[in-house]
């Protein structure tokens, strides 16, 4: 029997956990460190960037919806979180919301200073870098030009990747490890430095220096386990939850009785980022997927609107998905996949109480959120400056939903704003998705309206800490990437204080 | 999957996407990937489509006073676009979510890529 005693315990081998890690080993080098991660051990080697295969490498197969059904949320549950799947567009938190942060919830670390000097470390590390014109796709090409036509300013992306072969599908894992996520940063790095990684090890509940776990088979294909089947309970002199938006939460909930915590805001204010992914005809065969899938975005209306557009592309499954419709005419508009335009719409959505992870009697995750009017609306806006876009670089044929027509052709390019409208917005119709859920476990100078104080330690609890998306108090409005491994990285850098 | 459960989801597949319908072979890779997917899913949200196809065949007795599976393919076509459009939102993003994967296998057929003008995954890794 392996020794189960460690001095910490990290739940969780996503870019939260693995970035915490990372740092805490910097200062601490002697410390004895677990991570304990419930996907399987899978690396490069293991993608094909074949959809069928790689849906392995998400929750659910990558069809984890809300309890109301509305929108969908994609997380990874391998090694590396979702990490393994994420794009690798890097943005750094907007001043508004870190200044937000700050007087709001009493987050007073996060000064200029701060951020600066941890996000220039972090963004060296990780490879961050603005891509060359050249590597612009012509989806990417005819975004900015219809973007232009339309006086809508774009700026270019900086994406954090090494040697990148464009092979396209960014989110079904990097056969080359081009894209720089935990799996080929930090992961490498505390491996050498000793930490123990336990894959297939599923942490159901908590308790003081306790985690109570079941370590599963590994599945096909997959890397052994290093530790046997069954149920163990492990020590540690303390515990950092870092399984992401979607389990931090619902660990807390499900240990919540044994730690005696109260605290009514676990799982709340949780934010989604809620997403719709679109696709224009365009007249020319562009074989958007190949390439780079993005490389430019619009803030433009970001203060206004409470939206942001990203260039993107999707493989065959999910690019169907996202087309309203089926049938005939769906599998019509399908065969014109060389063709297509993708734009990736984000809604700011506010942290609202009632929006929270909860868990089920069997102690699963729920989901229960409800889009507030607000998004509805920045999403039909949304929707409608993206088709804008869309006609003026040149698509012929535009599959949105909310709209009363599809396709939506140049005829009606004048009548966009009558088209598209927020009666039409079916949300059990739609394919509203997530893929940045954040908050549930929002970090913030007072128990009152948060969970974990501002060193990320659980409010109520002795040796438990919190260190992933799960910490942000509202959206950061952005791609979360860099603020988790900022706020992990402080985290790392006091907890042994 | 059980025959009956699989038989069913091959007829609502055949109505999201006609090729199905058409095309053996087709359907027979279309079911392996589904396969595949349905058996990697979480037992609650398995449960939650076995559920909701045993709902569409319940309802086919109310609707068309018959089973699903003895529909014309006109018929089951319009039996779906009905419930598509059914009062109760539950069963619309159910039908919706079920189409989500329908898609996803049928578009994740290798012999389905040239008829959407796709070469197919660049990779240097293939195990
Ligand atoms: C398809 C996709 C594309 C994205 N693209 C971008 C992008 O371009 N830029 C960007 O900034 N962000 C992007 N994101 C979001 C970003 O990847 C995530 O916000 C971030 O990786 C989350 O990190 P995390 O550490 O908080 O959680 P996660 O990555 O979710 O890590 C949590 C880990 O904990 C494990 N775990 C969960 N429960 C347990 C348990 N009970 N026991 C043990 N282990 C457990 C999970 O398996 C997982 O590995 C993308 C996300 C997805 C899904």
């Amino acid at each position: 029997m392996k020794d189960l005693n460690f001095d910490i315990i990290v739940v969780g081998s996503g870019v939260g956990g693995t970035t915490f890690t990372d740092y805490l080993t910097r200062k601490n080098p002697n410390l004895k460190v677990a991570i304990l991660e419930s996907g399987s051990y899978q690396t490069k080697e293991d993608f094909n960037q074949r959809e069928i295969d790689m849906t392995a490498l998400y929750y659910n197969r990558g069809a984890v919806l809300s309890k109301n059904l509305q929108i969908g949320v994609a997380a990874g549950n391998t090694l590396g979180g979702s990490s393994a799947v994420y794009t690798g567009v890097s943005f750094r938190p907007p001043n508004s919301v870190l200044n937000n942060w700050q007087k709001e919830f009493g987050l007073e670390f996060l000064t200029e200073k701060f951020v600066n000097r941890s996000l220039d470390e972090i963004e060296r590390e990780i490879s961050v870098h603005e891509l060359p014109k050249s590597w612009d796709n012509d989806n990417n090409i005819f975004f900015q030009k219809g973007a232009k036509k339309l006086g809508i300013p774009v700026k270019r992306l900086k994406i954090n990747t090494k040697d990148c072969l464009q092979q396209g599908f960014c989110n079904l894992g990097c056969t080359t490890g081009a894209k720089q996520g935990a799996l080929e940063v930090q992961i490498p790095k505390i491996l050498k430095k000793g930490v123990q990684i336990f894959c297939n090890t599923n942490v159901i509940s908590i308790e003081e220096n306790k985690v109570n776990v079941v370590v599963t088979d590994n599945p096909r294909n997959t890397n052994p386990n290093n530790l046997e089947s069954g149920t163990y309970q492990l020590t540690a002199k303390k515990i950092v939850l870092a399984a992401g938006v979607l389990n931090t939460p619902a660990i807390l909930l499900r240990s919540a009785k044994k730690l005696g915590l109260k605290n009514k805001n676990i799982g709340r204010y949780l934010t989604l980022h809620p997403a719709f992914n679109i696709n224009g005809i365009h007249h020319k065969t562009i074989k958007n997927y190949r390439g780079f899938p993005k490389t430019v975005y619009s803030d433009h209306f970001s203060d206004t609107d409470n939206f942001y557009l990203e260039t993107s592309f999707y493989f065959p499954g999910v690019t169907a998905k996202n087309i309203p419709g089926y049938g005939k005419m769906h599998q019509e508009i399908m065969k014109n996949y060389d063709k297509m335009m993708s734009i990736l719409i984000l809604v700011h959505d506010k942290a609202e109480f009632n929006n929270k992870i909860t868990i089920d009697k069997k102690g699963n995750t729920v989901i229960d959120y409800s889009l507030s009017n607000n998004s509805k609306k920045a999403l039909v806006k949304a929707l409608q400056v993206a088709t804008k876009i869309f006609f003026e670089a040149g698509c012929e044929q535009i599959m949105v939903p909310a709209s009363d027509k599809l396709p939506l052709t140049p005829e009606d390019k004048k009548n966009i704003e009558n088209l598209i409208l927020e009666k039409y917005l079916n949300l059990y119709k739609t394919p509203l998705s997530s893929a940045h859920p954040q908050g549930g476990a929002r970090m913030g100078k007072s128990a009152a309206n948060s969970v974990c104080d501002n060193y990320g330690k659980v409010y109520g609890t002795k040796s438990i800490y919190v260190s992933d998306a799960s910490l942000f108090p509202t959206s950061v409005k952005v791609n979360p990437y860099e603020t988790i491994m900022l706020l992990s990285k402080w985290i790392a850098e006091n907890i042994m204080k | 999957m059980n025959p009956h459960f699989k038989q069913n989801i091959i007829l609502i597949a055949e109505v999201i996407v006609p090729e199905i319908h058409e095309n053996d072979a087709i359907k027979y890779a279309f079911i392996k990937n589904f396969k595949q997917i349905y058996q990697g899913l979480e037992k609650d949200s398995a449960t939650k489509i076995k559920l909701l196809v045993k709902v569409t065949d319940k309802l086919s007795y109310v609707y068309n006073s018959s089973s699903f599976e003895r529909l014309s393919y006109k018929k089951r076509a319009e039996y779906i676009e009905k419930l598509f459009q059914f009062p109760i939102g539950k069963i619309v993003g159910g039908l919706t979510g079920l189409r989500s994967l329908i898609l996803i296998s049928y578009y994740g057929v290798d012999d389905v890529w040239p008829s959407i003008n796709y070469n197919g995954p660049v990779n240097s890794t293939l195990k």
